[in-house]
């Protein structure tokens, strides 16, 4: 039976989640085509500092290099990262100057190489500098993740959903209406994804088999972590949690939240393994479900926002505007004031748009997730 | 909804003045990972409480922006504002959501001068709705806040709930 065979069959009420998840057989975990290597144990020297060397095989399309976990009350960032004939990939004084992108993080930072067409992934040894945000001594373990799977013209990304506590989307409750609102949800999101060449695969379903009540309503400060590493193997997928509401602690509604960017492709069990979905909208606006998930699963395969809210930061594309004109003076970059200079795209801070570009799809294609 | 409160929304409607105004609030309200601040919604002027108001009722648009405008409305605290929220805090017919973002609300904007409203949402049936009074009344921190927490968590029975409930007075 199909994949996709099985996929109408559950939009049709007619299998459960439980029955999709275990009577697929092509549904094996595709450990096949990522490489994974320990690169140490790394104790911060007197500038709050590790240094490790990085040497993706030869073959490698991607390298998803983490460090962590460090925990929650803690920073870190890159420093440096340098080329293997000593360039700079990454500077943390002059971030720009590069076609690459590293964040701050709690917990585990994340650091991909690419995230831009400008500056493929190269044979060698790279340096790695990250800084934590400590006075004290640090000890980190640093893992290497690497895609050695060539990239496929027509790239394809399964998907695993988790339903916490959403009553009427989880399967097997309100039925009909509400699995036929997620198939037309999905579908959105393979329109969007698809504008970049990605399609959607194999999707599996299932119920959270923990404690609902304590992350339907999920504190995005506190439990997002918590809920993430729920998220068991090392499986190429993004993993869905759908719950009720992300909050944060002013009680607002935080639409989703991603592990990263970018997130921990194929490796479970961390606080950057999946990605959380917003639902309340779930009946007024299930295109609003769409989007998120759209945009956060971007997020979690290396996307950056085209803009940030406040104008400070870019993506590392050059084929996606940087909008640089905030007229109304008011410190956030609107729709309205980018227009034209990137409001349209999926990855904008803000907005109901789903436009991709050609880099975005060359780096969704050299995911460890995707295939 | 119930009567009292589609009479009081039907008093206090607000005619769209300005479309730009609502289309930046609407933009405001859809930012996916970054929502906006109260120093966003009050960088737009006191225009954007009226359209807050509105979108706030808007039955056509999504729930987590009509949500997150219940919200911000706590970021403009007229008094017809904590008469909206307080009708909609303790309203049992209305939706579970927009309860909480109404509790919120008047946590954020009224403080202790909310206390009354906060501790009523402590009673609810609604677990969630309890959970969220207690996270409000946790921020509000004050001896008397403390008091209606402790008083809760003497008879609460969920599990969540008294989680938060004890989360939130260790915190002081």
């Amino acid at each position: 039976m199909s994949a996709r065979f099985v996929s109408v069959l559950y939009a049709l009420g007619l299998v459960g989640a439980a029955s999709l998840a275990a009577c697929d057989p092509e549904k094996a975990p595709l450990e096949e085509g990522v490489e994974r290597e320990e690169l140490g144990t790394f104790t911060t020297d007197t500038g709050n500092a590790i240094t490790f060397d990085v040497s993706p095989p030869s073959d490698a399309v991607s390298a998803l290099v983490y460090c962590g976990p460090y925990g929650y009350d803690m920073l870190a960032t890159a420093e440096s990262i340098t080329a293997p004939d000593g360039g700079s990939v990454y500077d943390l004084e002059n971030p720009g100057a590069t076609a690459m992108r590293v964040d701050t993080h709690s917990d585990i930072l994340p650091m991909l190489i690419p995230v831009s067409p400008d500056l493929g992934l190269v044979s060698g040894t790279y340096g790695f500098k990250v800084y934590f945000d400590t006075e004290s001594p640090v000890s980190a373990t640093c893992t290497g993740v690497y895609r050695v799977q060539a990239v496929e013209a027509e790239p394809t990304i399964d998907l695993d959903f988790v339903f916490v506590g959403v009553d009427g989307i989880a399967p097997g409750l309100n039925a009909a209406e509400g699995e036929s609102t997620l198939a037309a949800v999905v579908e959105e999101v393979g329109a969007a994804w698809g504008n970049a060449g990605l399609s959607i695969g194999t999707i599996t379903y299932a119920d959270f088999d923990g404690n609902v009540d304590d992350y339907t309503i999920l504190d995005g400060d506190t439990e997002l972590g918590t809920l993430l590493r729920t998220v068991s193997g090392d499986r190429r997928t993004v993993t869905f949690f759908f719950v009720q509401e992300i909050t944060n602690n002013e009680g607002v509604t935080i639409l989703g939240l991603a592990g990263g960017p970018p997130g921990l492709a194929a490796v479970g069990g961390t606080s950057k393994s999946g990605v959380v979905v917003t639902t309340a909208s779930f009946a007024s606006d299930p295109s609003e479900i769409a989007r998120i998930m759209a945009h956060e699963g971007g997020h979690f395969l290396g996307l950056f926002h085209t803009t940030e809210k406040d104008g400070s930061q870019h993506d590392p594309l050059s084929d996606t505007p940087q909008c640089t004109t905030d007229t109304s003076g008011d410190g956030v970059f609107a729709t309205n004031e980018c227009e034209g200079t990137g409001a349209d795209n999926l990855m904008f801070w803000t907005g109901a748009n789903d436009g991709m570009s050609a880099d975005q799809g060359w780096v969704l294609a050299r995911s460890a997730a995707t295939y | 909804m119930g009567p009292l409160l589609v009479a009081f929304l039907a008093a206090h409607a607000p005619a769209f003045a300005d479309d730009a105004l609502r289309a930046r609030c609407l933009d405001l309200l859809s930012a996916y990972e970054d929502p906006a601040t109260a120093a966003d919604w009050r960088a737009l002027g006191d225009g954007a409480a009226a359209e807050l108001f509105a979108i706030a009722q808007d039955g056509a648009l999504s729930h987590t922006k009509r949500g997150n405008a219940i919200v911000a409305l706590g970021w403009f605290p007229a008094e017809s504002h904590r008469r909206y929220l307080a009708n909609l805090a303790v309203s049992e017919v209305e939706d579970s959501l927009f309860r909480r973002k109404a509790v919120f609300a008047l946590g954020n904007g009224w403080g202790a001068g909310a206390l009354p409203e906060l501790t009523t949402a402590l009673q609810a049936s609604d677990k969630h709705l309890r959970a969220a009074a207690a996270t409000a009344l946790g921020k509000v921190g004050t001896p008397a806040a403390a008091d209606a927490l402790r008083a809760r968590l003497a008879v609460e029975s969920d599990a969540m709930v008294r989680g938060t409930l004890t989360t939130t007075l260790s915190a002081k």
